[in-house]
């Protein structure tokens, strides 16, 4: 956070060498929310999410009522 | 403008004298492709033609040493209008490569992105572009007696489309004052926007991946696709009707026409609309996904299907060098694969093999004279490298499909000689059947025919798509995208339809990137010159030979028949077309498709 007591040019926001996603999900495992199922078809991925993926609003930690309640993607 | 002189030869017939015409550019695609010809007016045919392009670009040179996720990005800037086939393709390539399979609603999102894809390119040039050469005012300065017989001809299906006349179907032809040439230009906006729902952005995708897709599927997503899609599937129950009314029409009015842009039957369809029950992108098992594409891959020769097996298409493809402006590379270049993942032996010329060696030079018509390479498919029991034609797209879709008798999928039926295409009830029309039959030319007027039906296809295929995410969706299986690694050394081929034909994608992976690639899309294949055992290319074969209609003698000749001939295979967008006769004499008059905004009626 910049102050009126600093000098020089502002630090760059800026940070070179953003990470490639599949790169994120090696290291990081994969976003809250979204879990891998059974393969479908010709041995093709399949994978849901819940209600976490897509409000980004933790349910167990927010009391919901029914944290494994369905949901619609969002419109 | 045109200045390279035609080399001197005898007419055929040894009779006629030969007048040079060229017309360079003749189309608005990078590449720059220049049509030159000897015309015989004396007996109403073209002699000799040369097909050239005058532009280098090189992405097989300059792929080299790239990061391969990159390769779908780049590859979709070769082409400004079906950017979005190259990208597809690149990712089916790199699919392979990497190892990868997308989940089941990632590839139906990519199938409903190319199915729109088609629906709008199709309709922008078969009635913003190629009817502009069956318009009024073209008709009007080319053939005054067709267009005095369309006037007095019934519309056939008058009650479907609201044109009574031929001539009335023709005026509606008018670029910027035809009521169907604009309602045309609308359809484009909206097919459009169904692109752009499936793969973010048009034409250069944003949304589409090795692995899969980013674009988040809901059912808003798939409830806008469908109602723009309702609306095209009650606009082609108007427009295949129409096409089907002028282009008979055409046949009738002028016996012999079928000649026109007639060549020998070769035809090739590497297949499109992956099947994710069957597709798992392993080279091994390519011969049984690949004939589980909703418009299966094929080879067409002399009417006969050789052959539906991607691996077959695939090892078969040979790149020869002919007129072209490059050094040879079978005793130099490298051999980067010598056999294939199942052990068949792959070829110096085939694409994983070859080595890119421009040298420019000055076009020689007696030598070489295109940047364009002669892309040949060679069959065995012929020993010989065919020419293969696209047919611009939807004429070898629909006959390798047809005789294949492979898809049935409720809205369209391969029946072995035929392909029907249902479409429901729509806001103010009810259901109909469509079938595309096999047809005795492979020609101007039937390339041109068969891409009306392929807009219905595409729009049929989408209906089945549509439903078949939509499970997906209701199942919860929202997960659209695959994690995958770049291995240090693998290899990959893509095969697709691009909006005009064949489109492949070859990659070679070292250190993991890219050693050597190659893209094919359909025009090389079409526009190709004089190949090494002199076998002209498709445009030059099929305008060589082609009879003129046009009344217009030399002096005013637009050369319109030709014109049709080498639209028929869809060079990307016809533009502005500058004529030069022999001998210095240039015309001055631009032959526009679009008459400028210069008045008309």
């Amino acid at each position: 956070m910049s102050t009126d007591k600093d000098e020089g040019a502002p630090k760059p926001v800026h940070q070179p060498g953003a990470r490639k996603g599949e790169e994120i999900v090696q290291d990081e495992g994969k976003e809250p929310g979204r879990r891998d199922t059974s393969k479908t078809g010709a041995n093709r991925p399949a994978g849901k999410s819940d209600a976490r993926d897509a409000t980004s609003v933790d349910p167990e930690a927010a009391e919901a009522q029914d944290p494994k309640s369905t949901k619609m993607p969002p419109a | 403008m045109a200045t390279a002189v035609l080399p001197k030869r005898e007419a055929k017939s040894g009779t006629g004298k030969l007048i040079e015409m060229s017309w360079d550019p003749i189309t608005r695609i990078v590449g720059s492709l220049g049509i030159y010809t000897k015309i015989d007016f004396d007996n109403r045919e073209v002699a000799e033609c040369y097909s050239t392009s005058a532009i280098f670009r090189g992405y097989s040179v300059f792929m080299k040493g790239k990061d391969p996720r990159d390769a779908h990005f780049i590859t979709s800037r070769i082409c400004g209008i079906c950017g979005d086939n190259h990208a597809t393709c690149a990712t089916y390539a790199q699919n392979m490569a990497f190892g990868v399979v997308p989940p089941a609603i990632a590839e139906w999102i990519v199938n409903l992105g190319e199915a729109a894809e088609y629906m709008f390119d199709h309709n922008i040039f078969q009635d913003n572009l190629v009817g502009v050469d069956f318009c009024e005012q073209m008709v009007k300065e080319t053939n005054p007696g067709v267009l005095a017989k369309a006037e007095k001809t019934p519309s056939p299906h008058a009650d479907l489309h609201g044109y009574k006349t031929i001539a009335d179907i023709m005026r509606a032809l008018n670029p910027f004052t035809g009521e169907f040439y604009r309602e045309t230009l609308h359809v484009s906006r909206y097919t459009r926007e169904m692109f752009c729902l499936m793969e973010g952005r048009h034409v250069h995708p944003s949304t589409l991946y090795p692995g899969g897709v980013g674009t988040v599927p809901t059912v808003q997503l798939f409830t806008d696709y469908i109602t723009r899609l309702m609306r095209y599937i009650e606009f082609m129950k108007k427009c295949l009707p129409l096409h089907e009314d002028l282009f008979n029409f055409w046949y009738e009015a002028l016996p012999g026409y079928e000649h026109v842009g007639e060549r020998r039957i070769l035809l090739g369809c590497w297949g499109s609309f992956n099947n994710p029950d069957v597709c798992d992108y392993t080279y091994k098992r390519m011969d049984e996904w690949g004939n589980a594409m909703y418009v299966t891959p094929g080879v067409v020769v002399d009417g006969k299907l050789v052959t539906t097996n991607l691996v077959d298409i695939n090892l078969n493809i040979r790149i020869l060098l002919g007129s072209s402006y490059y050094d040879d590379w079978a005793d130099s270049g490298e051999t980067f694969v010598d056999k294939d993942p199942l052990g068949n032996p792959v070829d110096k010329r085939h694409p994983w093999n070859q080595t890119t060696n421009p040298r420019p030079q000055k076009r020689d018509f007696n030598g070489n004279y295109t940047w364009v390479m002669s892309p040949r498919w060679y069959h065995a029991p012929e020993k010989a490298h065919l020419a293969l034609d696209t047919g611009g797209g939807p004429l070898a879709r629909f006959w390798a499909t047809a005789l294949a008798g492979k898809v049935d999928i409720g809205y369209v039926k391969a029946t072995g000689h035929s392909v029907k295409i249902y479409l429901p009830k729509t806001a103010t029309m009810g259901e109909v059947e469509f079938e595309w039959k096999i047809p005795k030319w492979s020609n101007a007027i039937e390339r041109d025919r068969a891409r009306t039906y392929f807009q219905a296809y595409a729009a049929a295929c989408a209906l089945y798509f549509t439903e078949r995410a939509m499970k997906e969706l209701y199942a919860g299986r929202t997960k659209t995208w695959s994690e995958f690694t770049v291995p240090d050394e693998a290899i990959g081929c893509g095969f697709h339809e691009a909006v005009r034909g064949v489109l492949s994608h070859h990659v070679v992976i070292r250190d993991k990137k890219i050693a050597n690639y190659h893209p094919y899309p359909p025009t090389p294949w079409n526009a190709n010159p004089r190949d090494s055992y002199g076998t002209p290319g498709p445009y030059e074969d099929a305008v060589q030979g082609t009879p003129i209609f046009e009344e217009n003698g030399p002096d005013n000749f637009k050369g319109i028949d030709i014109m049709r001939t080498v639209r028929s295979f869809d060079p990307c967008l016809p533009c502005g077309v500058h004529m030069y006769l022999g001998n210095g004499k240039t015309i001055e008059t631009q032959h526009s498709p679009m008459f400028g905004l210069q008045p008309h009626g």
